[in-house]
């Protein structure tokens, strides 16, 4: 195998090396990658890099005036030496820049993750993922879950489909491993076609035949290492609480982060006896092309288009389905595109989290602001302090200097820095990047293959931050006209001191953007997880129903529980209400209107729901606890009652249908008040609250509304319980409040590293306070000191080295706060349950960035202030 | 003796001089990390063969293109007389030196 070395060190070389050299020197390097390229690639390219960059020597240079005038190293030379003397200055904008460039780089590294999603299939631009619509009335209603035949159908069918797969979540399960048990809970079903169509690097087994047999199980290396420690686990074997006896065929490379198919284990479809001890009507509809139980992948050849699959689909459908049933619409998303652009589509398997692409973009923007702040202080202080350097400049250009060498001499002076900067900032971000990790929850790395791939990119920036920074001061300071400075002792001039002022009010102005809009976040986000949902979510626990003799015996076991003193109530669910999972959609017609279904959501509870949920009744009765006469009862939310004659209707016979073509009629017996079962994200829909024996759906979650006093003892009571009817699971259970915030994840992790950018960014506009105000009060020291002399007191001074600040942030506050409003109102339109926004809210920051630069500029200035003025007026 | 010669660039003119006609950069490379087992940058060895020619001490051809150094030729080294000359001096240095030290018993450290 002959490994390609990496080109753009080489073009490197090529650029800088004498040609009469190049031979032996690109020759030789070229030739130890080799030699080192069939250990290791990743090695060998960062010797060749290591090797180039070392035989950047001044014997090996070209002679072409960049590398052999003297005047370059004199630049570097008188460069360094400005950055030493000014140390104050150098300090603020080494800090500044090295905290950007860490914030920088650590939140590419977040966005790089985002969007680099399923990017390491080879095949990637040709996976799709078939998503079925269920249209109803309110128009599209996408899901991934199609039937489990249509994977092997399409393969069969479709000559442009190269291959296809389903996939299947596994129940979470018991391992044993040789009398060793273990709990695991992400796991897939999926075909041999697996490893054919999805690139995961399989680190033992042959690709084509490890799921080629049943009882086959391929394991993730952490897991494998969990199980049998640092023995082959291939050959051994393993038992699955739910699906039986599995041979280790393969062990894997752990999933990537960035990959949209998330599990730890893989085991070989064969569903009739997975499926043995699963009673009722599931196994049945999971097989039958009804289903939809299961998500299919499909490869499709080089040539083929997906608009060729979604167009012939219906005719595949007609020909499997009843005759009688219309099909519903399938189409492909592209397995690149599943990360952001499934939102709105429901459904997932296992713990994979769905990306929100604007949150991507709002992060590069701050990444950009954070880093443009530190290089507004360097134009800042530079010109405010282009005085000190004016006599150089006029020196040099009197002994004969055109302006564009002394732009270039400045210009690399930036350059020294924000080099330096540069490596500062990675060397923090590696530092920090595990504290940075617990907050995202993604093990985010910076190791040394990325920075290979991103070295260019890295490079680019350096020089595009040195042009942000130093242009306009190189210039600035490079037209100087020799005569004037050499003569008269200062230079000023108009546009510089406005081009600063504008460029401080800008630093206010975006901080009060960056500091407003975290305060509206932080507000809305919490009013999100803290606001009142309709139902009583404190104090209550839900515990998961894995097993059907849990379902069984339910009324047995809640009697048990409700012996506990400390235990409330006891309710059954279908499925907790909660916006982390979805309830059933189905649809309502009222017998006498028949031509109008209404599309709804559905859960099921017993009669305890209510009482145990906190919901209450606008008007109507509880069930009664009669189950025969339960089950053909129903309430409905105010929201549902609108659609029909609100409170006349109770006592109506309704006819509900579910998505899989079940229906029963059920009377009407009472309507709740609204409650949100979803996120907050979205506006209260109709929805029907049915008894928990229905043709559905069936018991999932038992509720506990327990008291707070000694909450471990009651959740081990419970544990035992729950043991006595179900020795095949452990028992899950999490708190309502919980589930309810698990809905948020992603805004909470987003709220966190915004909080984290925005205070950065604050302190780095500080920074440059810092240095402007002491400047300032420097450069003024002899008009201060005729001020004291005059009979200025202290304060008064203080008051006029403040007043330009005030100024400043009066007029960014002025421009802002507007921007402020709509765009937070913009943004809170996503949200169905939104904080208001007025000024108010506001002034808060207002007051904080105040009194931070009021306390600042004092700090600074007070030296002065307050010193003798024969300091700084004598001049002897 | 009146030229100089470092000691890296010492160890670089012998291995020269003991791959006789077949010294390259790498060749040289391979052989230095062999026998010091220290990591030597190919860059080193590449200014110290600059030296030796420019003081005389070799002399290179060109070698013919190979596929494995990306279409780049060899540059091989040869000894010259007054190279060799210099290690002769330089080794008769250090032999006289050597032989004067007097038979002492070391005690054991």
């Amino acid at each position: 195998m002959h490994q390609q070395p990496p080109k753009w060190p080489l073009k490197f070389l090529r650029w800088f090396c004498r040609e009469d050299y190049l031979d032996e020197i690109e020759g030789d390097i070229i030739e130890l990658f080799h030699y080192r390229s069939t250990k290791s690639q990743k090695t060998a390219s960062l010797f060749l890099i290591w090797n180039v960059i070392r035989s950047l020597r001044w014997v090996n240079l070209k002679h072409a005036p960049v590398f052999k005038s003297g005047l370059i190293r004199n630049y570097f030379k008188v460069g360094f030496r400005a950055l030493i003397k000014d140390r104050q200055f150098t300090a603020i904008n080494l800090v500044g820049l090295s905290i950007g460039t860490a914030v920088f780089v650590a939140i590419l590294l977040l966005v790089y993750h985002e969007l680099s999603f399923d990017q390491f299939h080879s095949k990637s631009d040709r996976i799709f993922q078939v998503i079925q619509d269920f249209e109803n009335h309110d128009g599209s209603d996408p899901e991934i879950y199609t039937s489990s035949q249509l994977a092997d159908a399409v393969r069969q069918d479709f000559s442009f489909v190269e291959n296809s797969v389903t996939i299947h979540g596994a129940a979470s399960t018991w391992f044993d491993v040789s009398g060793k048990k273990f709990f695991e809970e992400e796991g897939i079903v999926s075909g041999p076609q697996f490893f054919q169509i999805f690139d995961f690097n399989l680190l033992s087994g042959d690709r084509n035949l490890v799921l080629k047999n049943k009882r086959s199980i391929v394991l993730c290396e952490s897991l494998s290492r969990k199980f049998f420690g640092f023995e082959n686990p291939i050959g051994k074997e393993v038992t699955l609480s739910h699906y039986g006896r599995f041979e280790v065929t393969g062990i894997m490379e752990d999933v990537p982060a960035n990959s949209y198919i998330q599990f730890e284990y893989l085991i070989s479809q064969d569903y009739e006896t997975y499926f043995e001890q699963t009673a009722g009507w599931y196994p049945s509809w999971f097989l039958s092309w009804n289903g939809n139980g299961a998500t299919t992948y499909v490869l499709l050849h080089e040539a083929a288009d997906k608009v060729e699959f979604e167009n012939q689909i219906p005719n595949l459908l007609r020909k499997y389905l009843d005759g009688e049933e219309r099909p519903n619409r399938h189409f492909l998303l592209s397995l690149t595109d599943l990360h952001f652009g499934s939102n709105g589509i429901d459904g997932r398997v296992n713990h994979y989290v769905k990306g929100d692409l604007r949150q991507v973009y709002f992060l590069i923007v701050i990444a950009c602001v954070v880093l443009s702040m530190a290089c507004f202080n360097y134009i800042n202080i530079a010109t405010a302090r282009a005085v000190r350097r004016s006599k150089e400049v006029g020196i040099r250009k009197t002994l004969g200097a055109f302006q564009h060498q002394v732009k270039t001499q400045f210009l690399v002076e930036v350059f020294v820095l924000v080099l330096v900067s540069f490596v500062l900032g990675l060397g923090i971000v590696s530092v920090l990047l595990p504290y940075f990790n617990t907050v995202t929850g993604i093990a985010l790395e910076l190791n040394t293959s990325l920075l290979l791939k991103t070295f260019p990119y890295l490079i680019g920036a350096i020089i595009l931050v040195t042009l942000l920074a130093g242009s306009y001061p190189a210039f600035y300071l490079s037209a100087f006209n020799p005569v004037f400075i050499l003569t008269k002792a200062k230079a000023s001039s108009r546009f510089n001191s406005l081009l600063r002022n504008g460029l401080i009010t800008l630093q206010y102005v975006l901080s009060i953007l960056i500091l407003s809009s975290l305060v509206v976040i932080t507000r809305q986000y919490s009013l999100l997880s803290h606001a009142s949902l309709g139902f009583d979510s404190e104090e209550l626990v839900i515990v998961e129903i894995n097993s059907g003799s849990v379902r069984d015996n339910f009324s047995l076991m809640k009697q048990e529980l409700l012996t506990h003193p400390e235990i409330k109530n006891v309710a059954g669910l279908t499925r907790m209400i909660s916006g982390y999972r979805s309830p059933t959609s189905i649809s309502v017609t009222d017998p006498d209107e028949p031509e109008k279904a209404q599309p709804m959501r559905f859960y099921g509870m017993d009669e305890d729901g209510l009482e145990t949920l906190g919901l209450s009744l606008k008007t109507g009765s509880n069930f009664s606890g009669d189950t025969r006469m339960d089950s053909l009862s129903i309430f409905m939310n105010e929201q549902a009652a609108k659609l029909f004659d609100g409170e006349e209707s109770i006592g109506k016979w309704l006819e509900i249908d579910s998505d899989q073509n079940e229906n029963f009629r059920a009377r009407l017996i009472g309507i709740v008040k609204d409650f949100h079962f979803n996120s907050l994200h979205s506006p209260i829909e109709p929805v029907i609250l049915g008894y928990f024996k229905n043709p559905f759906i069936s018991l999932d979650d038992i509720v506990i509304k327990v008291r707070g006093n000694s909450l471990k003892e009651t959740l081990s009571y419970i544990e035992e319980i729950h043991n006595e009817y179900d020795d095949n699971d452990i028992m899950t259970w999490e708190f309502a409040d919980d589930m309810a915030q698990r809905a948020y994840q992603k805004e909470l992790i987003f709220r966190d590293i915004f909080m984290g950018a925005s205070v950065i960014a604050f302190c780095i506009v500080i920074l440059g306070i810092i240095g402007l105000a002491s400047y300032n009060v420097t450069v003024k020291s002899k008009e201060i000191g005729i001020r004291k002399i005059l009979g200025a007191s202290p304060t008064l001074i203080l008051k006029k080295q403040a007043s330009q600040f005030v100024m400043f942030i009066a007029i960014a506050a002025f421009l802002t706060i507007p921007l402020c409003i709509y765009i937070s109102n913009k943004w809170l339109d996503n949200y169905a349950v939104r904080m208001d926004v007025s000024v108010f809210l506001f002034i808060p920051v207002l007051v904080a960035i105040l009194i931070v630069t009021l306390l600042v500029v004092v700090a600074v200035a007070n030296r002065i202030a307050t010193s003798n003025p024969v300091n700084s007026i004598r001049n002897e | 003796m009146e030229y100089q010669l470092g000691e890296f660039e010492e160890l670089v003119l012998l291995t020269v001089a003991a791959q006789h006609n077949e010294a390259y950069g790498v060749s040289i490379h391979e052989f230095l990390t062999e026998e010091t087992k220290k990591k030597i940058n190919i860059s080193a060895i590449h200014v110290a063969l600059k030296r030796l020619e420019k003081k005389g001490f070799v002399d290179s051809r060109f070698g013919g293109i190979t596929e494995e150094r990306g279409g780049r030729r060899k540059k091989y080294y040869i000894v010259t007389a007054l190279g060799k000359k210099v290690l002769d001096a330089s080794h008769d240095l250090r032999t006289s030196i050597y032989q004067r030290i007097p038979s002492l018993q070391f005690a054991k450290i």
